[in-house]
This record gives structure tokens, C-alpha cells and sequence, in this order.
């Protein structure tokens, strides 16, 4: 029996005394027994369960399908179990190259031990605690997970977090080159002893600064950005927008600013203005270079009084055109009979 | 004749004949929430109208060839339904099936959904 960074838990590897005694039922059965599990039963067709003796991937998904879920396991190859409804649980201990366990609905747990080349769990609802201890070579990508708390012993070159909507703590125990934490709105703060070596992408996430020991390259959608663009963009301006000549970062920085300010800051030249239940709406256009020019339409919510605009496509060139679009109708059938 | 359409700030709903195509009811009458500010398009009497999905995680592509967001379809079954936000005026629907959807805007190389 030995100890590892497991949660708290004991992982004991099966004796080969024991093994030999009693075959594929002696891996001892995961500790969350409280989930609904299949009956053991004797697999005369699969080889052994060892942590030593490695399974083939094919093995390991029907002994994983059919239950219990042994506490220790070896998979001589990639494990693919995506899309697996029956899934609810893994081994504590898992050696294999690649798992993947994307848009399986009942994993709520992910090994406290894992060593693999790549591990890929994206849109899991139902996990929401990681922690233990995860290598990975490569990637990890949790995009899309029910992911709140990671509070893992996790080393990988790459881990990604995409639109995880619920994730509120990203422990210390954290070793990787990029880190992807876009969509994460919730993430508010990175733990000071992070090790994020080179990337870290944050647009759309909560973060408002970061500790001073984490001096990774700040991204936004890709775009290599600084810390005031981050953190600070109340002090952008929409002329830094039209004094920007990279198309790629110039997106990104309108994106930033938001449109209904840079058009406060630029104005705009007027393609065509009428009215409609808000009062007076206008299709505005402002020119860039190297890129299509910005054509928006400024209209007047009719029960807030408030304007705002909304982007639309270059080649529109009148508000009921813009308006409709905005809809997703034609011109002619945009004819409301009530707004608010 | 258009059918009668309606917009509720970011959201529009347009009557509609009866949908054939497979729905999931919604165990609520939210239209749309908006993740930032907390409020939501909402119908504001229980029991006056049942809001429904489309049965399979449908996409539709627009003019541009972008992947849009699967409409919702309501059922107003009492004689009339309130349409409330925290931010916009009421208004009242009458008997019948509605398609919802809602609001876009253009971003170079994608179009997005807009959510207030």
C-alpha cells in the first residue's frame, strides 16, 4: 500500500499474491460506492487487473463499462470513452497515453493519480472538483466543463479551461507553459504559486490582475496584449482603435473597448438616419485601413430610453436594413407590432 | 402579410403555426437570461403559457453560412401571457404558438447572439 497525493484517499495497488487468487475482481472497487454500480461479475474473456500489467484500451473500456471500477489501472494505449453516459467514475490511479472523456454527462471525478501523454474531458456538467495529482505531458483541455474548483497537483506543457462558466478557484499546485482561461467569468484571482511559464489567455475571464510572481504573456483571443488592455480598459481609447494598423490586434482592442464607446470617441460617418419606436436610429460607418470598414446601427431602446449600437454587416446601407438583419429577416418582413 | 412580430429588447418572437418538429418543454418560462446583469425576458404568470426547445441540439446556419443558436418555441394557452424584464416595458401575447429568438450582431468572420 502506498500514499499519494490522492485527496486525502488510500490508493492500494493489488498484490499479485491476491491477483492470482482472485482475478479480475480483486482490483479493489472505487470508495464512492453511494453511485449506482453494476454487480461484479468474472470477465473469462479479459486478462487480469494490474497496475503493473498493462490492458488494452479496448479491455480497459469494457471492464470500466461493465463495473466495478478498479481503484488502479494500466491501458497500453489511448482510452477513449467520449460520449459515455455509463461513465460515472475512473480508476484513482490511471496509466494510459492519451484519455479522453469529452461530453460524458455522469463523470464526476477524474483520477487523483493520472499520468498521461494528453487528457481531454471537455464539456463533463457533471465534474466539478478536480484535485490530486494529474501529469500530462502534453495538453489538458476541461473546456466547457461543470469544472468549479481545481485544486490539483496538475503539470502539463498546455491546460485549457475554455468556458468553464463555474470554475471560482484555480489552486496553487499549477505547473504549465500556456494557460487558457477565456470564458472563465467567475475566476476572479490566479493563486500566487502558479507556474505559468509562457501564455495565459484571459479574454472574457474575471480576472482583474494578476500576482506579481506570474509574469506569463497576457492573450486575448490569440492577440498578444498588455496588462492596461487587460485590466485597465477603461483608459483605452477608440483612437488607439483607429491608430492601430494590425487588423488582428485592432479587432481585438474594439472588442475591448466596446462598440457603443468607440463610436462616442470617433463618431463615425452617416449612412443613413430615420426613425422608428426608440426615436431617431442611424447607420453609421468608420474606415479602417487594411481591414472593412465598422457599419453599425445606433438605435434607442423604447422603454429604457438607453442607445446602443449593434455591428452589422459592411454592405448594409440603411437602418430598417441593419435592424432587420439584426433579426435575422429580410427588410420587408420586419415590421413589428410591438417593442419594448 | 408578415406574421404579428414582437421585440422584447434582444429578444424577438414572431407567431407561428404549431411546430412539427421534436421539442423538450422547459421546466421554466425564462426566454433568455442575461449572465451579467441578473435579469432575465421572462413570462410572468405560471400556468399561462409552456416554453419549449427543440428536441435535439439543432443549429441552423444564416446567410453568411455562420451557425446561429436553436430557436425556442412558446405556448401561450391562456388568453393572454405577460412578457416582463427587469429594463423593458410588458407586453401581452395573445393565444397561440410563438418561434423565439434572439438578437445578432455582425463580427468580422463570425456572427454572435446578443445576450443583455
Amino acid at each position: 500500500m502506498f500514499r499519494v497525493q490522492s485527496g486525502g484517499r488510500v490508493i492500494a495497488r493489488p498484490q499479485k499474491a491476491e491477483r492470482e487468487q482472485e482475478p479480475q475482481i480483486s482490483a479493489p472497487a472505487k470508495a464512492s460506492a453511494a453511485l449506482p454500480q453494476p454487480l461484479p461479475v468474472r470477465y473469462s474473456s479479459l486478462p487480469p487487473v494490474v497496475a503493473s500489467q498493462a490492458v488494452l484500451p479496448e479491455e480497459a473500456r469494457e471492464l470500466l463499462r461493465r463495473g466495478p471500477v478498479p481503484a488502479a489501472l494500466t491501458v497500453s494505449g489511448p482510452l477513449n470513452l467520449s460520449g459515455a453516459a455509463w461513465l460515472r467514475a475512473l480508476p484513482d490511479w490511471l496509466r494510459c497515453t492519451v484519455l479522453t472523456v469529452d461530453d460524458c454527462p455522469n463523470l464526476s471525478a477524474l483520477p487523483t493519480d493520472l499520468h498521461a501523454e494528453r487528457l481531454s474531458a471537455r464539456r463533463t456538467p457533471a465534474l466539478q472538483e478536480i484535485e490530486g495529482r494529474l501529469s500530462v505531458r502534453d495538453s489538458v483541455n476541461l473546456n466547457s466543463s461543470g469544472v468549479r474548483v481545481l485544486n490539483a497537483d496538475l503539470r502539463a506543457t498546455r491546460l485549457s479551461l475554455a468556458g468553464c462558466r463555474d470554475l471560482r478557484v484555480l489552486g496553487g499546485g499549477l505547473s504549465v507553459a500556456h494557460l487558457d482561461v477565456s470564458g472563465c467569468a467567475a475566476l476572479t484571482a490566479l493563486h500566487p504559486d502558479s507556474h505559468i511559464t509562457q501564455t495565459l489567455e484571459l479574454a472574457g475571464s474575471g480576472l482583474t490582475a494578476l500576482p506579481p510572481s506570474i509574469r506569463a504573456g497576457l492573450r486575448w483571443s490569440g492577440v498578444p496584449v498588455d496588462a492596461r488592455f487587460a485590466f485597465a480598459p477603461e483608459t483605452l481609447t477608440g483612437h488607439e482603435v483607429l491608430n492601430t494598423r494590425n487588423a488582428q490586434r485592432r479587432r481585438v482592442l474594439l472588442d475591448r473597448i466596446g462598440l457603443d464607446r468607440f463610436l462616442q470617441d470617433v463618431g463615425g460617418l452617416i449612412l443613413h438616419r430615420d426613425r422608428d419606436a426608440g426615436g431617431e436610429r442611424q447607420l453609421v460607418q468608420v474606415p479602417f485601413d487594411n481591414d472593412e470598414p465598422l457599419v453599425a446601427v445606433l438605435v434607442r431602446c423604447p422603454s429604457t430610453g438607453g442607445r446602443y449600437a449593434l455591428r452589422v454587416p459592411p454592405h448594409i446601407r440603411t437602418c430598417a436594413a441593419a435592424v432587420a438583419w439584426t433579426a435575422g429577416l429580410e427588410p420587408g418582413d420586419y415590421q413589428p407590432l410591438r417593442e419594448a | 402579410m408578415p406574421a404579428p412580430l414582437y421585440r422584447h429588447g434582444d429578444v424577438l418572437l414572431q407567431a407561428a403555426q404549431p411546430p412539427s418538429l421534436p421539442l423538450r418543454q422547459q421546466p421554466h418560462l425564462t426566454l433568455a437570461y442575461g449572465e451579467v446583469t441578473g435579469h432575465s425576458h421572462r413570462i410572468a404568470e405560471a400556468g399561462a403559457a409552456q416554453l419549449y426547445a427543440l428536441g435535439s441540439q439543432r443549429t441552423g446556419d444564416d446567410v453568411a453560412g455562420n451557425t446561429v443558436a436553436a430557436d425556442q418555441y412558446l405556448h401561450v394557452t391562456a388568453p393572454h401571457a405577460t412578457l416582463t424584464h427587469e429594463e423593458h416595458g410588458p407586453i401581452r401575447l395573445p393565444t397561440g404558438w410563438y418561434r423565439v429568438w434572439q438578437q445578432r450582431e455582425y463580427t468580422p468572420g463570425s456572427v454572435r447572439t446578443v445576450l443583455d
